[in-house]
């Protein structure tokens, strides 16, 4: 089996960057692994038609379009009334569903290879995402657990809040390399460290 | 000298010496202090020269509404134009230089202008330089003489050593201003639990505070409320942070200055904010108005609140003679502190009825008062010598004797100006209030803004933190805060002559008794617009408000109507004898103060101008040289040079190799959709021309698309991969297009079918493998799949493996020759690449860039994005014949209007030119013979040199096309200067039976 190929292997530098007067960075960035990216759509009786798949993957409901609804080894975010993208670390899960789901009711995506996932951690993660995104970030607005589609440079982006001052950026591969590049100019005057290969 | 440091007071930190420098004149300052107050405790007067007229200026104000002493600050890269120095903080080692003076603006040669000065009215540069001559030449000549001569400032052109940044915030009340009432409304909302950001343009809150002597009651509730603020953690101050533009959905642009005073560390220069806010409290105050007389622009004549600002503030007293002239009450305070820090004072009220509480206290300071009367002008060649007085009438015209007054300083007021720039930008316009002379909000126009204290003149010093609290306390109701506001704070006992709309008498202009003023008198001091400047608009027919300000530039500037607004307004209403309300006023527009432009991009500039585009296979092509172009937001490889091969030559080799043995071109920027859904047939057979019920699984066919106009939008291969699942693709240029045209269709027209569209763009990285050897090498590369063109023909897919990873290989042609598309999930597709070119070692396998791609398809006759120009239909392609007549789809209709179906139209062709050189797309074609006028018999499209064919050729659109085959045209580059003789033939220059790709 070949090697997967990041969009940001390229651009992805470990070291410690910008300015910073503390002996720990504010900034961490680092590059998540994926796993494998679903998109689920439907149309009039999607809720219905979908709930199995979504209770198989461990699921009670799809959650709202800012919660994400998620454990360990899967996510579920309600992107559109009648779309859904699940996160999950099952390999075999989209050909098992390809030949599972009914074509007249629903409809499935493989978009395990259509993003990367950056993240943003430290002290100053919320001022950087302040500095990346138009919406609000303060902990009452974006709590723990929500998500929110938007745009980073005029790049449409998912964004979702782990921890208080971790937030996991998911956008598309091939504007990937680029959306790096700016958001390190962005925390260069925080001061950042690049983490290792985290994939 | 007039302006000189007082030994005490002030609230600036006299513990610390600064150095500062103003055209290479060495100054001393404190922290606290601006460049302005610096200058003027030097005893420099002369610190600007007048925009027109090269008349010499000196400070006018204290803030942001200074129009005289603008200054280029630092120099180098760092130079900066037309900055206020009166807002320019003092910090050690600062450089400031004077602008529009030459040698400087203590002596200027460019005075010279004031000479011409009777020619230098309104409208000028138009009435004498256009229309002496035909066309607009002199003008344009003389121009650069002009703008040379007037002007400001000038930018530097070396690149900005300084780093912006944006930053997005969120409040539920946002306090514009930072004044008592500015601060009590921040208390209040913050008190509630609100999110609030309290945004002040100056250094320091306390607004009109700062500019009152130091009073321990005042002081007292100052430091009180700002410990308050500062101890909530649900408050966000930002000082030295200007609002300058208000806009809809209660967005707000604020420029905080971080670097610009020297402190460290700095994240930036500049921040440029964009806080989206639930309500605002508009808190910014006021400014006091000029008085209009003879010679009012002259250094040492200013407004009586910033003399009384320097004295308090700074520690500086403007001058030691003073002539205070007034119309309303604050001028009695600013005399009084002028008194108290040892200047003689002259006030002159234009009232005739002045209380005894404002007089007594004046008359105990030794003060000299004359109620009913005014300046009628400065005199003084380079700075205020005397003022002469008179009794005046209600309308400020001289009734007695003229009197000289010895004096180094006129401090003026004519009252005040609320600051309704923000309301104004919300649409909104400010109404007039007769009593209080002057615009004001209109109170409850917009819901989502409350306006306190001086912003819509409320009167006394509690008044405005009173009615700021309630504002305050409103708008975190409704921004949905029901939390505890609190007791209202207690308010400082009023000072001496706080409410400056009380029983003002607006008179604005002074002149003698013939109606005249004594000499110049300047209505916009920024750009030299004088009183009979007005007088003539109104005599050229000007009625409008909006056509005053435009032809007279009365306003404009970083002025914006600040100081000259209302006495334009004043003076034009006297003229049309109109009221004020009745001349109405002008729309005041983002910025109220100017923006550096760097705060604007912010990071958005070089690499990040916009953001970039890379191919799953991109770092392949970066490792191995490939040159690099921009196409849209993708950089793709467009050639790989060998050695230190140039374009020309390494795009003929790519080309050329492809038809002899096989090539490779990264094609995984083609825009790649999903089309999902029970009805995803019926659907794409509405969006295409041609019809999609009939394709079976397993195969592809192109498919051309209409806009809704009949013009061609975009073309493509769809692939049926299951029954109800296509693989779209389209051209790299429109596939966001083409998703919004479909998802658009599908959310409004067609809501009705059963079909999802998904860009895949980013799953699938493709390779286009082309050439004769093209099946043997991937018949080398993967196993157990049968390639053979029985088995594959033409338009159909299957999927195989290479090195492991599953692929699906697309039996489809580009070039003309025999060749596949490889799709491979993106994370996968530079390892496929690199087992591509591995297994391809024995055929010679030679990756090609997007100008050999383009050569091929030009030899083949395909169309691409140049053809595809939004201007040309189905039978400008010869392809009329592909469109379905047994369905509708998009364009069907309109594509059949008489214009699109009109047989002259350009149509393709091709084009093969004689000799060794090609055209440029751009290029008109005109016949062999004749004119070489107008546009042309039709237009070059695209062009390359053929390998293939040994000669330079090219597709073009000509005006009956089918009926040219063979004749000679030229095709004229006007840009490049060339004209060729060129033979129209078919567009299918190479291959046209297809033998090759149907191998």
């Amino acid at each position: 089996m070949l090697e997967r190929h990041s969009a940001l292997d390229a651009c992805r530098i470990a070291g410690d960057f910008g300015v910073s007067d503390a002996s720990q960075p504010a900034l961490l960035l680092s590059e998540r692994p994926l796993g494998n990216l679903l998109q689920i759509a439907g149309w009039a009786d999607f809720e219905e038609s979908c709930r199995p798949i979504v209770n198989d993957f461990g699921f009670q409901n799809f959650g709202d379009y800012r919660s994400v609804q998620g454990f360990d080894t899967a996510e579920c975010f309600a992107i559109a009334p009648d779309k859904i993208l699940i996160r999950h670390k099952d390999d075999e899960a989209y050909d098992r569903l390809c030949s599972t789901i009914d074509p007249y009711k629903l409809a499935i995506v493989d978009l395990s290879h259509a993003r990367c996932v950056i993240s943003i951690a430290g002290e100053a993660s919320e001022a950087l995402m302040a500095r990346l995104a138009g919406i609000d970030i303060s902990l009452a607005a974006f709590p723990v657990g929500d998500f929110v589609q938007t745009g980073i440079h005029h790049v449409g982006v998912l964004i979702k809040r782990d921890e208080t001052n971790v937030f996991e950026i998911i956008i598309p591969f091939t504007w990937a390399a680029s959306i790096w590049d700016y958001l390190c100019t962005c925390a260069l005057g925080f001061g950042y460290r690049v983490e290792g290969d985290q994939k | 000298m007039a302006g000189s440091r007082i030994a005490t007071g002030g609230r600036i930190d006299r513990s610390v010496k600064l150095t500062l420098s103003f055209d290479g004149r060495k100054l001393s300052a404190h922290p606290g202090d601006t460049l302005a107050s610096a200058l003027m405790a030097d005893g420099q007067l002369v610190v600007a020269r007048g925009f027109k007229y090269h008349r010499p200026r000196g400070i006018y104000s204290a803030g942001v509404e200074e129009p005289n002493a603008l200054v280029q600050l630092h120099t180098g890269a760092k130079s900066e134009p037309n900055a206020r120095a009166t807002t320019v903080e003092a910090i050690d080692g600062l450089s400031a230089t004077g602008q529009n003076a030459w040698p400087n603006v203590r002596f200027d040669f460019g005075a010279m202008n004031q000479l011409f000065g009777p020619f230098l009215f309104a409208g000028f540069y138009y009435k004498t330089f256009i229309g002496p001559f035909r066309g607009t030449s002199f003008w344009m000549f003389c121009e650069k003489f002009i703008r040379k001569a007037a002007g400001m400032g000038r930018a530097t052109k070396l690149a900005d050593p300084d780093t912006y940044e944006k930053v997005n915030g969120f409040c539920d009340v946002l306090v514009i201003g930072g004044g008592p009432a500015g601060i009590s409304a921040a208390l209040a909302a913050g008190r509630s639990g609100a999110k609030v950001m309290l945004v002040e343009q100056d250094m320091a809150l306390g607004g009109s505070l700062l500019s009152a002597p130091l009073v321990d009651q005042q002081e007292a509730w100052l430091e009180g409320a700002l410990n308050e603020l500062q101890n909530m953690n649900n408050v966000q101050i930002l000082t030295r942070s200007t609002v300058f533009g208000a806009y809809d959905q209660d967005v707000y642009g604020v420029v905080e200055r971080i670097g610009d005073h020297g402190q460290v560390p700095v994240l930036s220069g500049q921040r440029y904010w964009q806080i989206r806010t639930k309500q605002a409290v508009m808190a910014t105050g006021a400014i006091e108005r000029p008085l209009v007389f003879g010679g009012n622009d002259k250094p040492g004549v200013m407004l009586a609140g910033a003399a009384r600002t320097y004295v308090n503030r700074y520690g500086v007293r403007p001058g030691r003679n003073i002539v205070v002239a007034t119309n309303n009450d604050s001028a009695y305070s600013s005399a009084l502190d002028l008194a108290r820090a040892g200047a003689k004072v002259t006030l002159l009220d234009a009232r005739l009825n002045v209380p005894d509480s404002l007089l007594k206290p004046l008359d105990a300071a030794g003060i000299k008062t004359f109620q009913g009367y005014g300046v009628i002008a400065a005199k003084g060649r380079k700075q205020v010598s005397a003022a002469i007085i008179s009794a005046t009438d209600e309308n400020g015209v001289a009734t007695g004797n003229a009197e000289t007054v010895s004096c180094d300083i006129i401090a003026i007021s004519g009252g005040w100006s609320p600051v309704v720039h923000l309301w104004s930008q919300r649409q909104q316009k400010p109404i007039y209030n007769e009593s209080k002379a002057c615009f004001i909000p209109e109170e409850g126009r917009l819901e989502t803004m409350k306006c306190a204290g001086s912003a819509i003149a409320v009167g006394d010093l509690e008044l405005t933190i009173s009615q700021g609290f309630l504002q305050g306390t409103a708008a975190a109701l409704d921004a949905g805060i029901k939390g505890e506001f609190g007791e209202l704070p207690p308010s400082p006992t009023t000072p001496f002559a706080d409410d400056w709309a009380r029983e003002i008498h607006p008179v604005w202009l002074f002149t003698k008794a013939n109606g005249k003023t004594h000499g110049k008198a300047f209505i916009d001091l920024q750009h030299d617009v004088l009183h009979t400047d007005i007088a003539l608009a109104h005599r050229e027919g000007y009625v409008s408000v909006e056509h005053l300000k435009r032809y007279t530039t009365t306003g404009m500037a970083t002025d914006q109507g600040k100081l000259s607004n209302m006495n334009a307004l004043a003076g034009m209403a006297e003229l049309q004898k109109k009221t004020i309300p009745q001349v109405g006023t002008t729309t005041f527009r983002p910025p109220f103060t100017p923006v550096t432009i760097g705060a604007i991009v912010g990071h958005g500039h070089g690499r990040h101008f916009q953001p970039t585009r890379k191919s799953p296979i991109h770092d392949w092509h970066e490792t191995n040289g490939a040159a690099m172009n921009e196409a849209g937001a993708w950089m793709r490889p467009r050639y790989y040079p060998i050695g230190k091969e140039l374009l020309n030559d390494a795009y003929v080799r790519e080309a050329a190799h492809v038809r002899k043995s096989v090539g490779m071109v990264d094609v995984s920027t083609l825009g790649k959709i999903a089309v999902q859904g029970p009805d995803a047939s019926e659907f794409l057979n509405r969006i295409y021309v041609n019809g999609w019920k009939t394709l079976q699984v397993g195969r592809i066919r192109y498919g051309i698309m209409l806009r809704e106009d009949g013009l061609v939008m975009d073309d493509g291969a769809t692939a049926r991969i299951a029954e109800f699942d296509y693989f779209m693709t389209t051209t790299t240029a429109n596939a966001a297009k083409v998703l919004a045209s479909c998802e658009h269709l599908l959310q409004t027209a067609w809501k009705d079918l059963r079909v999802h569209v998904t860009s895949i763009t980013d799953q699938w990285a493709a390779i286009a493998v082309a050439g004769p050897n093209s099946r043997d090498l991937l018949i080398a590369s993967i196993q157990d799949v049968d390639l053979s063109s029985e088995a594959l023909p033409n338009n159909h897919f299957t999927h195989a493996k290479i090195d492991g990873i599953a692929v699906r290989i697309h039996r489809m042609s580009y070039s003309g020759e025999l060749a596949f598309e490889v799709y491979i999930p993106s994370g996968f597709g530079k390892k496929v690449w690199e087992s591509l070119i591995k297994f391809g070692e024995k055929f010679n396998v030679q990756p090609y860039g997007t100008e050999a791609m383009g050569a091929l398809r030009i030899e083949k006759g395909h169309v691409a994005g140049p053809e595809l120009d939004g201007r040309t239909t189905l039978n400008d392609f010869g392809m009329d014949r592909f469109a379905s007549r047994k369905k509708p789809f998009i364009g069907s209709v309109l594509r059949n209007r008489s214009l699109l179906v009109d047989a002259s139209r350009p149509t393709l062709v091709g084009l093969e030119f004689d000799g060794s050189s090609g055209t440029l797309p751009g290029a008109l074609i005109f016949e062999a013979s004749g004119p070489t006028v107008g546009h042309g018999e039709g237009w070059v499209s695209s062009t390359t040199y053929s390998p293939a064919l040994g000669k330079n050729i090219a597709l073009a659109f000509l005006k009956n096309g089918p009926a040219r085959m063979g004749d000679t045209m030229r095709a004229v580059d006007f840009v490049g200067g060339t004209s060729l003789s060129a033979k129209i033939v078919s567009h299918h220059f190479f291959d046209p039976e297809g033998e090759r790709q149907n191998a």
